[in-house]
């Protein structure tokens, strides 16, 4: 059983406050949503998660060891995996190899957690394996994203962070993606954080739901409750000109507001 | 044994069978010359081979990691210059270099431990300068290298007392034929070709396509880049002391701008993602200088000097790289082996028979 923790993190872009004493955690086997609107700080978070980008203020850890600031190449050893919100896949290489680059780091750093996880069985899994010798850039935009997925897999995961992985995705596919997820999660046992704005995606697969607003945390709870939730309605789900007015409100003092 | 080195390396079987069908292709040359050429152009065909060992050695390092290096050609100097103070005989030294340090004006080595030190030396230089310049990245780690080439070369020309400064040092013994030449360059061509395939080679790809994602795939950039650093430092050196023991006098120019820049239009025409590339654009960029010179009309002075670049020559090579880099930055062969190349065009040649054979009935009447 391992835990991600983000404790009252904060982050700023000049004077732009991306996350305001943000806190958030993830168990093994839980998938978790993180939704808000544009510009919240959703991808942010995930970047401090992945140490992409160091924290300002708060801290990061995984299994109590703080991992914020460690880099993204230590993060992903540790057992974080992740996808680009703007796929950022190896364009030139083939699926397969894209799969490799990742599969060889965990044959070396994470042999013990790599059990049964193997190359061809990832293709299959995302159904990939016609596309296997393709290069990455060719594939249609849908197969881009669930490379992404099968690359971060790769790793064997203890969590895994999926940046609006139904993003561009018609209907059908984003049906197949709620099961591959809700799969990853059954065989694998790992954590899941994901973000999207696909509100039904995110209602169906999540168990627990983190609600962002400009930088900071405004509710959190499970499906039902968040979509009653006045705040959330509000700022989210309701219209923009009383998002706007709300945002007065300093994000912090909201989240505290929460249980 | 391929399940293990597929396993330990990430190598298959085809890139054993595509290293040792381009290490032909570069002996098919080397006895093409010297069944058929004269001795004119069997010259131009030996310096052809120590080019396409620096190219080699550069797309070990610019290719994989899809960042400029400018200062390749220091390791080659080094390697050129180790190895011949050491072979060179007492008789020589006496004259050019009697204030040798070291007392390396009091021995001379056999050419092989001679070469064999010039090799480490040259590698384990790249290691060490490797350890500081792959902290750099992108514009600075290029500028850097240039940095190593101009220190280098201020070394070479200031050090009179050992390497005889600017003019040139002379009498280094001739210990290489077109036979030798062409088993190195080939051999060459097998190490850039697996390494590329290698798992570090490909994770090393991985982080010249996308820095980031390679690093969130638990790609080590850093040590990956060094790595093929040393690997391009050890083949470049080489190549270094195989230019020595070919035209037997050696001077600081020798390993300056004129060789960087011959070298990189050679890797930037073939296409630098593949040893194929490298050697594609040595063969043709080869052929290209010889037909500006015979163009020039100069008097042809071949073998004594790695090609001079002036006039014509000059400019051509100034073309290919400015119109490459802007219309075709993947070079000739683009990002593949010419065999995988060859592969995948069968493969889709095959898919599309299969289709065709599907709608077979309406596409046949
Ligand atoms: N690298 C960056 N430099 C400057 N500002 C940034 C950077 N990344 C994000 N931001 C800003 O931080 C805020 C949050 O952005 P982001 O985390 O991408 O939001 P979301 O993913 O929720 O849409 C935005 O105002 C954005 O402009
Ligand atoms: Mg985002």
């Amino acid at each position: 059983m391992a835990r991600l923790e983000v404790e009252r993190v904060s982050k700023h872009f000049g004077g732009v406050y991306a996350l305001r004493d943000v806190s958030l955690y993830c168990e093994s086997g839980e998938i978790v949503g993180l939704i808000g609107p544009n510009g919240a700080g959703k991808t942010t978070l995930l970047n401090v998660i992945s140490a992409a980008l160091p924290v300002d203020e708060g801290t990061v850890k995984l299994d109590g060891q703080r991992i914020d600031g460690t880099g993204p190449r230590n993060c992903a050893l540790m057992g974080i995996g992740r996808t680009f919100q703007n796929i950022r896949l190896f364009g030139r290489l083939s699926v397969r190899q894209n799969i490799d680059v990742a599969f060889s780091s965990a044959l070396t750093h994470r042999k013990a957690q790599l059990k049964g996880v193997t190359v061809d069985g990832l293709l299959a899994f995302m159904n990939l394996t016609a596309s296997q010798h393709r290069r990455a850039r060719e594939l249609p935009y849908g197969q881009q994203r669930r490379l992404e997925i099968a690359r971060a897999l790769a790793l064997a995961p203890d969590f895994l962070l999926l940046d609006e992985p139904a993003a561009g995705m018609n209907e059908a596919e984003s049906e197949i993606l709620i099961g591959s997820v809700r799969a990853v999660r059954d065989q694998s046992g790992c954590g899941i954080i994901v973000i999207d704005h696909d509100l039904r995606f995110i209602m169906t697969v999540c168990e627990r739901i983190n609600v962002m607003h400009m930088g900071g945390m405004i509710a959190h709870g499970p499906p039902e409750a968040i979509q009653k939730d006045p705040r959330v309605v509000e700022v989210y789900i309701g219209g923009r000109g009383r998002a706007q007015s709300r945002a007065k409100r300093p994000p912090a003092e909201a989240a505290a507001a929460i249980p | 044994m391929m399940a293990a080195l597929q396993m330990r390396f990430g190598l298959g079987r085809q890139s054993f069978v595509g290293g040792f069908i381009l290490a032909a292709l570069v002996i098919l040359i080397g006895l093409i010359v010297m069944a058929a050429a004269e001795k004119a152009q069997i010259r131009v065909a030996n310096v052809f081979f120590v080019n396409l060992i620096l190219v080699l050695g550069l797309q070990i390092t610019m290719g994989n990691s899809n960042v400029a290096n400018l200062g390749h050609i220091t390791f080659t100097g080094v390697g050129a210059y180790v190895a011949g103070i050491l072979v060179a005989p007492l008789a020589i030294k006496a004259t050019g270099i009697p204030n040798a340090p070291f007392g390396l004006n009091t021995f001379e080595l056999h050419f092989i431990p001679a070469a064999m030190i010039g090799v480490v030396i040259g590698t384990v230089l790249a290691f060490l300068t490797g350890l500081v310049l792959t902290r750099q990245t992108g514009i600075a780690y290029s500028i850097a290298t240039l940095a190593l080439l101009v220190i280098v070369h201020t070394v070479f020309t200031n050090w009179v007392d050992l390497t005889r400064g600017p003019i040139a040092f002379y009498g280094i013994p001739f210990k290489v034929n077109t036979v030798s030449l062409m088993l190195i360059a080939a051999a060459c061509a097998i190490v850039a070709r697996l390494f590329r395939d290698s798992r570090w080679g490909l994770q090393l790809r991985a982080s010249g396509e996308d820095v980031l994602a390679a690093e969130a795939s638990g790609v080590s950039v850093k040590r990956l880049r060094l790595v093929a650093w040393t690997l391009s430092g050890f083949v470049l050196s080489l190549g270094g002391v195989m230019y020595a023991y070919l035209v037997g006098t050696i001077s600081p120019k020798s390993f300056y701008f004129d060789a960087v820049f011959l070298t990189l239009a050679m890797l930037i025409l073939g296409g630098m993602r593949s040893a194929s590339g490298a050697v594609v654009g040595a063969v043709i960029v080869t052929l290209g200088t010889e037909l500006m010179r015979w163009l020039e009309g100069a008097p042809v002075i071949f073998g004594a000097k790695m090609p001079q670049i002036f006039g014509l020559t000059g400019f051509f090579l100034g073309v290919v790289i400015v119109l490459f880099m802007a219309l075709r930055p993947d070079g000739l062969v683009g990002d593949e082996e010419l065999d995988e190349m060859a592969k995948r065009l069968w493969r889709q040649r095959k898919a599309r028979a299969a289709a065709g054979e599907d709608t077979g009935p309406e596409t046949s009447s």
